[in-house]
């Protein structure tokens, strides 16, 4: 039986300076929220421990990735968004080193209310983002305990403020499609799978996005007008390999 | 400083992951997936000489459910794989959402964190949607996910944990509208009913054992039927590959399956006679049955089933009823000789839609099946139902007062609740080809939702009274007449009671396309 190196008796040529647990959170918690920061920081811990104590392969056929994380506002959209709270699900198919898909990604935004009349500051639960993706990637390494990829994705995106699902009057099927604010997004995602498990790995990776749409308009809650942003974010989650 | 050392150790161990020799792979070696869903050696049988020379494969008769190097591999030749399984359900909410969002253009599906989290923090609810909505395209919907579980290798059981927690997950995060009560039943719970018995249906058509042509169409065929279980089928080889079929009869075709086929006109009328209000459309009925509470030897859950539709040309919705009645749990109390005593424990589902009333619900039935032989010809056949019904559905002239639907889209025309009831049929049989039959269902509804404005008492018991003649032509053809009345008695604690009746008679030809066994209608 073939010897199954483990990463923790491995003896690298060039020994890393391996962040501290202290320094992890720390960097983390120069990004975001404490509790997805304190959540993303175990989930992590938990993944590569995981990771260095299970028998590995390389994967291929259809992939499922579903993830959560937070991501950061800038461009002409940080006018209005702050920081947002993002889901994500992809369907891929790997072959060899590459992989190929489709991805939804969600994303709840806080807006920044100064100057927002306090009666309008109660309709403004938020803005929220949802982006279909077409994605390929490519993983550098395709066995083994750490494997990084690199993914471009192209989606459609539509912004809508968040409010309109709770309080707007009644709405028929089709008659709300053009309230959204749609264009598209270029993303560049750079992660890292740790296997755990046969089928299953834990996904870490950094998420940037550029966005170009017809105009946001929630200026009837006091809020700037906006047409394009980019972002930067972290997402956390588990890959699944049927 | 601190963060500067942080960021060091971020890059490099970023360079370190970038540059990791191929030695911290693992030498172990691994199917890949293709390889893994391939047949094993207990299952690549062939039934005859010239499939067995094809596939170079050892004959045997049939390839029963068997474990292969601690895998289960079902009598389809399907592996049970749980994450393939969850998978699917993740990708049909997936594939529904993109749907609804993208093409339908729906303003229920912009879903995001925050409405992820106002969802699992409110809790359940229920809707307003319309009653073909929540009381046939959920059940479908539901369908999927339970075919899910089934075509991967997971039992009636299992596959209903699926529809549950597809429904759930839906109901969480593929809709911005809260979780609603009556969604993740008729979902979940019909889903199962529904879901198992396009899975047999399909197995109907299915021949593992067919090549060519025939084996093109029935796949296909199969594939309309049940879509998640031809797409694993196609994903896994096994729809092309020549292979045994199941050796048990009850997981293809029973000793005893039988499909009719009606055509014909209905005449539906309200009020005292037929005459009131009454109007004319066209019919068409299928009322299929899948094995014999009496003569069937397996009695796994939809071992046994019963599956009716009918289609109603001109009214408002072209599907004018759907039922399915399969069994759980069967056992037999008096078995041989001329009288035979059946009991069952029975999952049902009735959906009932049309111009004059609306009428269905998720249904457990405790049955007792009887068989009394009077002759060589004739025979007697009763079942005697204590129905308990998880939730149904009834129009209702106060429904559109209903409290607690957010997001309020619509009025909604019927009441939702749980309720009991009974019923009572008897079919007489002449060379096991039925001649006459009668039934009487009463069902009591208790109004959780609609007309029981703030909680007020509301109440509906609805009966229903059938009778059917049969004049057979031939061995397969026949001409009959059927008369049916709808009773709605409407109890409200805050406005007067009102009450409903719906006669109906229908007036048809029928073909008894018998597939195994005889017909035995």
């Amino acid at each position: 039986m073939a010897h199954v190196p483990r990463i923790g008796t491995l003896a690298p040529r060039h020994p890393p300076r391996v962040p501290s647990v202290r320094c992890w959170s720390r960097t983390l918690s120069s990004y975001g929220d404490a509790g997805l920061r304190h959540v993303a920081a175990i989930l992590v811990i938990l993944a590569i421990s995981l990771g260095t104590s299970t028998p590995l392969a390389a994967q291929s056929g259809f992939g499922f990735t579903g993830a959560l994380g937070w991501e950061s506002v800038s461009g002409g959209a940080s006018q209005v968004l702050e920081s947002g709270i993002t889901g994500e699900f992809d369907i891929y198919y790997l072959f060899g080193h590459f992989r190929t898909g489709i991805g939804v990604n969600v994303v709840s935004y806080d807006v920044d209310k100064e100057g927002v009349p306090p009666v309008v500051q109660e309709l403004t639960d938020g803005v929220s983002r949802v982006t279909l993706n077409l994605l390929i990637g490519y993983k550098f390494i395709t066995t083994g305990t750490f494997q990084p990829y690199l993914e471009g994705r192209i989606g459609y995106v539509r912004f809508r403020p968040e409010w309109n699902y709770w309080l707007s009057p009644p709405e028929e099927p089709g008659e709300n499609t053009s309230d959204r604010e749609k264009g598209i997004q270029y993303t560049l995602r750079g992660g890292l799978e740790i296997p755990f498990a046969k089928k299953w790995s834990a996904d870490v990776s950094a998420v940037w996005s550029k966005f170009n749409i017809t105009e946001v308009t929630p200026a009837a809650d006091g809020l700037e007008p906006f047409d394009s942003g980019s972002t930067f974010g972290f997402l956390v989650g588990t890959s699944f390999y049927p | 400083m601190a963060g500067t050392a942080c960021r060091s150790g971020w890059a490099l161990t970023a360079l370190l992951l970038l540059v990791t020799p191929d030695g911290f792979a693992q030498q172990t070696p691994e199917q890949t997936n293709a390889e893994r869903l391939q047949p094993a050696a207990p299952v690549t049988i062939a039934t005859t000489p010239a499939v067995a020379a094809d596939t170079g494969a050892k004959t045997a008769e049939s390839a029963p459910a068997t474990q292969d190097d601690g895998e289960w591999i079902g009598p389809w030749g399907e592996r049970r794989s749980l994450g393939a399984a969850v998978g699917e359900v993740v990708a049909i909410n997936i594939l529904v959402w993109s749907f609804n969002e993208y093409i339908r253009g729906a303003d229920f599906t912009q879903v995001s964190p925050r409405s992820w989290w106002k969802n699992i923090s409110g809790g359940f609810t229920y809707d307003d949607n319309h009653f073909t909505t929540n009381m046939f395209a959920h059940p479908y919907h539901g369908s999927l996910y339970h075919s899910a579980g089934r075509s991967n290798g997971f039992n009636y059981w299992q596959s209903l944990g699926f529809s549950l927690f597809g429904s759930l997950m839906w109901e969480c995060c593929g809709e911005t509208h809260p979780p609603a009560w009556n969604d993740w039943i008729a979902t979940g719970v019909g889903g199962a009913a529904v879901g198992e018995t396009l899975y047999r249906l399909s197995g109907t058509v299915l021949d593992n054992t067919a090549t060519g042509a025939e084996r093109t169409w029935r796949e296909i065929g199969a594939f309309a039927i049940n879509p998640v279980r031809g797409f694993n089928r196609l994903l896994s080889g096994r729809s092309g590959r020549v292979m045994p079929n199941p050796e048990e009869p009850e997981d293809r075709i029973p000793n005893i399956m039988s499909n009719r086929l009606s055509a014909g006109i209905r005449v539906i009328g309200e009020g005292e006679s037929l005459s009131d209000s009454s109007e004319t459309h066209g019919l068409f009925q299928v009322e299929f049955k899948f094995g014999d509470e009496f003569t069937s030897q397996r009695r796994k859950p939809f071992d046994i089933f019963d599956f009716g539709l009918q289609l109603n040309l001109g009214d408002k919705e072209t599907l004018g009823r759907l039922s399915i009645r399969g069994n759980l749990f069967t056992t037999d109390l008096k078995k041989g000789g001329n009288t035979q005593h059946v009991f069952a424990v029975e999952q049902e589902f009735q959906y009932m839609n049309n111009n004059a009333f609306e009428f269905g619900g998720q249904m457990m039935d405790a049955s007792l099946h009887s068989r009394f032989g009077l002759s060589n010809d004739w025979s007697i056949r009763t079942q005697l139902d204590a129905i308990f019904m998880i939730l149904g559905a009834v129009n209702s002239e106060w429904a559109f007062l209903a409290n607690d639907i957010p997001n309020r889209e619509r009025f909604r025309e019927y009441d939702f609740g749980p309720g009991v009831g009974g019923r009572i049929q008897a079919n007489v049989a002449h060379k096991g080809r039925q001649v006459f039959s009668a039934f009487y269902w009463y069902q009591w509804l208790d109004t959780q939702n609609g007309s029981n404005l703030n909680g007020s008492d509301a109440y509906h018991i609805v009966q229903l009274i059938g009778l059917r003649g049969m004049v057979p032509i031939g061995s397969k053809f026949g001409v009959g007449a059927d008369a049916y009345l709808f009773l709605r008695d409407s109890h409200f604690e805050l406005f007067d009671n009102t009450n409903q009746r719906v006669p109906q008679v229908r007036l048809y030809g029928t073909w008894d396309v018998a597939m195994s066994g005889g017909g035995r209608h």
